[in-house]
């Protein structure tokens, strides 16, 4: 026994790099060795593999460095294997040279057990923190990265923070906004009345509830900058309900909005002009008519057709009749009121609702249009057109059940006004019993449709009679009548406008045609036929599905007939469609078929075309024939046809002769044909035959 | 941050070769006090902590950098950039450090001219057959719970330093002298312990001297004699020591093999040049 086995604990003597000199009895007990096994070993052999890294890595170096180890704690490993805790001290005995060092291990198994339990607490609070630090960088990195402005405040509504979004749309960093109230940060004022809006932060920690998405604010930034966002708030709560502050939500919808606003312009409005569509005049027209219904009080309708829209676009182009339609759209613009609703129907077409406007003032304004429209000219590469204005004016009052019943009558008033000669205003009243009929007509579509099913229409034809020479035999243009109720016969003008409309010309042409030649195939003498001409509408031209019927049925009748047949295109049909009518008009030639250019000259087009159109037969247009002995221009307009054509080897026909001076120039010009009311007035198909009648030349 | 500040460089001596000394796990830069001063006469010696470790920043601590060895060789090439040392330094490196070096080494191939691994391993886990790297997985989860353990108590110790109570001897242990950082040591300890850096030896061809004690629990004889056949330009040399701080607990055999060394390749070196 030494002094060392009387100590309550275990004791090691080392020297200064570990190796054992001595053990005391206690340590003998606990690690179940004798002395003799343990001195001569290192020190680090009593611990189990962990210890022998502690020991190296941290106790070692610091017992040399320092000369002591103060309070490790470590498992003494046993002989049988067991792990026994131990806190150790290490001194350096005193005077000692070669340094020793005296190891005491205590083991400390109360110790350990409270700090087993203060570490586990430790390790809970630990994950709860990394949890926690986790949630909060997620958090920070949420914010920094979402495109939505995020602005926090505290109870008092000063801001808090704000994430780089909120940052750059409100011109304020963070830090200079710390403190602040929200207001002097998030200024929003309403988007059309510029007033301040509330303050959706300011809101949310009154009602203490989620404010909803407020619409139509701007957010005016610290510099000035605007931007239309869309925001909301939500109150930012403790566990215990307190309110702690406010959070702010809010991201910009300026191109959003723009974009929005764009597309509304664009379902109201027509490109081409800027004016109403007809889609918002739609609108407008039953939101004036309510306000007839439920104020009795009066308003206006203007149809306003174009003259010679047509014109200009079938002899300019489609681009050069759009510039006109910008430039009466300007003219229309100038004239009514701000309050009025301008709109473009659809082509030359357009419209304007006189809002609380009396008739006589409507009257004014339809006047005042048609005045402008008269002093307007359409200046392209040195030509000036003249555009008129046929102006239908209703009045809108309160014995109108329907908008479709308005526009009804203004088509027919626009109608009319054309018809009484161009650029004129035509207004409607009850009284106007031409209107009142023509308004019963206004269904025409089924008229049409039930004239096609039950047999409505009827051919008439109108004798063509050569100038220079005789014939003996029928030639005639078929022309097309609708059988009224009262048996009087609607003219083409009165029905063809609303086939066209409707897309039901093609189906006419087709009646016509078959009729045509089913007529001509029943004569038991075709040879006192020499030519019969049927007209084409321009749809027909266009229509490729009408093409390859037509030639079938061309193809069935016999080259006799084909060969009588003469087929009337007029001439802007054929220009507008002329690849699709170059290669019909080719086929129905090589099937033996005559083709016609109708209303030759009405589209003032080039005669370059007809290098492209080899025809038959040249039509002159009316208006160069009506005023031919009165206008010299007219007649050198004719002389010129005239000498193209025979160039060209093609035939020519003067239409609208009515008058025997008229009759003569045209011989003395060299025209070959002429055809009108000085020739023969219409009547039906079958009162031309078998009555053949010798035509002689004069 | 200033690189030198934040991994606390301090150098020595302004002329010849430069001795770039870089500590193991646990401790710090004072661990190589002995050995430096056998240097500072006829070498610049340059030595620093890692971040997490002695007086190093401990606000540039970033969990995540250093949580594996990669971060540790950024901290060293660092330092070597922030001194503009770009070829001929001498790396001395201790324990784990010596596997942060050869990782450097293949960073930036022209840094080391040669490097002095003091008790190296590229292992800690064994991998039988082929490799007994001296623990086992659990050992080194038990080590973790111990340095827990031990930091609790360490920290109390500290405390009683500050107030005065342990004397004057203790009074050094407020320079950090080994790690009581839990979190840092942690990380220091995961990123030593559970890496593999077998590897990158053959990769390896900066010539380096092995230093390795007779006994040695963090390093054991096999290990060295498996980096002396991997590493191509390798001397293996066994000091008769034990323990796994030769440099702590016989410099004067580390100061003497590391002259030899260097005596050795300096000629080699200028009979190549000359």
């Amino acid at each position: 026994m030494t002094p060392l086995d009387d100590l309550p604990c275990a004791v090691v003597v080392t020297d200064h790099r570990g190796w054992v000199l001595r053990v005391n009895t206690e340590l003998v007990h606990l690690v179940g060795l004798d002395a003799a096994l343990l001195v001569g070993q290192h020190v680090e052999q009593l611990f189990p593999p962990a210890g022998r890294i502690f020991l190296q890595t941290h106790l070692l170096p610091t017992m040399l460095r320092e000369g002591r180890i103060n309070e490790a704690k470590m498992d003494l490993l046993s002989a049988s294997g067991k792990r026994l805790p131990v806190l150790i001290n290490t001194r350096r005995a005193k005077q000692s040279d070669p340094a020793r060092f005296l190891w005491t291990l205590f083991v400390v198994q109360e110790r350990n057990r409270f700090e087993s339990e203060l570490l586990a607490a430790r390790a809970r609070a630990e994950t709860a923190a990394a949890a926690a630090s986790t949630q909060h960088e997620l958090l920070r990195v949420t914010m920094a990265s979402i495109g939505d402005a995020v602005i926090t405040t505290d109870a008092q509504l000063r801001v808090t923070w704000l994430n780089p979004v909120a940052e750059r749309l409100t011109g304020w960093l963070a830090d200079e906004a710390d403190g602040l109230p929200v207001e002097q940060v998030f200024r929003i004022v309403h988007e059309q009345s510029r007033v301040v809006a509330p303050n959706p932060a300011v809101r949310c920690l009154q009602t203490g509830e989620v404010t909803g998405l407020a619409d139509q604010t701007v957010l005016v930034s610290r510099h000035g900058r605007e931007y239309g966002i869309q925001d909301s708030a939500a109150p930012i709560r403790h566990e215990d309900g307190t309110v702690l502050g406010a959070v702010l939500v809010f991201h910009d919808v300026s191109e959003q909005r723009r974009i929005s606003g764009e597309m509304t312009w664009r379902a109201t409005h027509d490109v081409l002009t800027n004016l109403f569509n007809r889609a918002e005049f739609e609108i407008r027209l039953r939101h004036v008519l309510r306000l007839a219904h439920e104020e009795s009080s009066e308003h206006a309708l203007l149809y306003i057709d174009l003259d010679q829209f047509k014109l200009v676009n079938d002899a300019c182009g489609h681009a050069v009749g759009d510039h006109l339609l910008q430039q009466v759209s300007q003219l229309l613009n100038s004239v009514v009121r701000a309050s009025d609703t301008l709109a473009r129907l659809g082509g030359d077409e357009f419209a304007v609702i006189l809002e609380y406007c009396e008739l006589d003032q409507a009257i004014r304004v339809a006047q005042n249009i048609c005045d402008h429209m008269d002093g307007f000219r359409f200046m392209h590469e040195e030509r000036r057109f003249r555009v008129g204005a046929s102006i239908g004016l209703v009045p809108i009052d309160r014995h109108w059940p329907s908008v479709a019943a308005i526009q009804q009558v203004a088509d027919t008033a626009c109608y009319a006004a054309k018809e009484a000669g161009r650029n004129r205003v035509h207004v409607w009243s009850e009284s106007d019993a031409n209107l009142q009929a023509r308004q019963f007509e206004m269904h025409w579509t089924e008229r049409i449709e039930r004239a096609l099913d039950e047999g409505g229409f009827e051919l008439f034809a109108q004798r063509i009679r050569p100038l220079e020479r005789d014939e003996i035999g029928l030639r005639a243009e078929i022309l097309l009548r609708m059988r009224n109720a009262d048996g009087s016969h609607a003219l083409p003008g009165a029905f063809l406008p609303a086939a066209e409309r409707f897309q039901l010309a093609s189906r006419i042409d087709r009646w016509v045609l078959r009729t045509t030649l089913t007529w001509l195939a029943a004569l038991p003498r075709l040879e006192e036929v020499l030519s019969l001409s049927v007209n084409l509408s321009g749809q027909s031209v266009g229509d490729r599905a009408f093409h390859h019927w037509a030639l079938a049925l061309l193809h069935e009748a016999s080259p006799a007939i084909r060969m009588r047949l003469c087929l009337e295109i007029t001439e802007t049909a054929a220009v507008t469609n002329l690849t699709d009518a170059a290669q019909f008009i080719a086929a129905v030639r090589a099937a033996g078929v005559k083709v016609a250019l109708d209303d030759f000259g009405a589209g003032a087009s080039s005669f370059g075309y007809l290098k492209n159109l080899p025809v038959d037969e040249l039509k002159i247009d009316g208006q160069f024939i009506r005023g031919l002995t009165s206008d010299p221009l007219d007649d050198v307009a004719v002389r010129f046809f005239t000498e193209v054509a025979r160039v060209r080897d093609i035939r020519t026909v003067a239409e609208f002769v009515e008058q025997a001076c008229i009759l003569e120039r045209l011989k003395a010009i060299g025209v070959d044909y002429a055809q009108g009311y000085l020739i023969h007035r219409p009547e039906p198909l079958t009162c031309l035959y078998p009555m053949v009648q010798a035509v002689t030349a004069q | 941050m200033d690189i030198l500040e934040r991994n606390h460089v301090i150098q020595r001596g302004k002329h010849g070769p430069v001795l770039l000394f870089a500590h193991g796990f646990g401790c710090s830069q004072t661990v190589w006090s002995d050995v430096v001063a056998a240097f500072e006469s006829s070498c610049r010696t340059v030595l620093f902590d890692y971040v997490g470790s002695g007086e190093a920043n401990p606000a540039a601590f970033d969990v995540a950098r250093y949580s594996t060895l990669g971060g540790y060789v950024q901290d060293m090439l660092e330092v070597c950039d922030a001194l503009h040392l770009s070829s001929g330094v001498t790396l001395v490196a201790h324990s784990v450090s010596c596997t942060i070096g050869m990782m450097a080494s293949l960073q930036r191939p022209d840094l080391f001219d040669r490097m002095i691994l003091l008790g190296p391993s590229p292992c800690f886990v064994n991998h039988p057959p082929e490799y007994i790297g001296g623990f086992e997985r659990e050992d080194l989860e038990d080590l973790l719970t111990l340095m827990e353990h031990n930091f609790i108590g360490w920290a109390e110790h500290l405390g009683s330093v500050a107030a005065g109570e342990a004397g004057p001897v203790a009074t050094n242990l407020t320079t950090r002298f080994c790690s009581t950082d839990p979190v840092a040591a942690k990380a220091f300890a995961r990123a030593t312990f559970f890496s593999d850096q077998r590897s990158i030896l053959p990769q390896v061809t900066t010539p380096c001297l092995i230093l390795q004690n007779q006994e040695d629990v963090l390093a054991p004889l096999a290990v060295g004699e498996y980096l002396h056949q991997h590493l191509v330009h390798s001397t293996l040399q066994i000091l008769e020591g034990r323990g796994h701080c030769a440099h702590m607990s016989c410099p004067d055999q580390v100061i003497a093999a590391m002259c030899a060394y260097l005596a050795r390749s300096t000629l080699m070196a200028s009979a190549r040049t000359g």
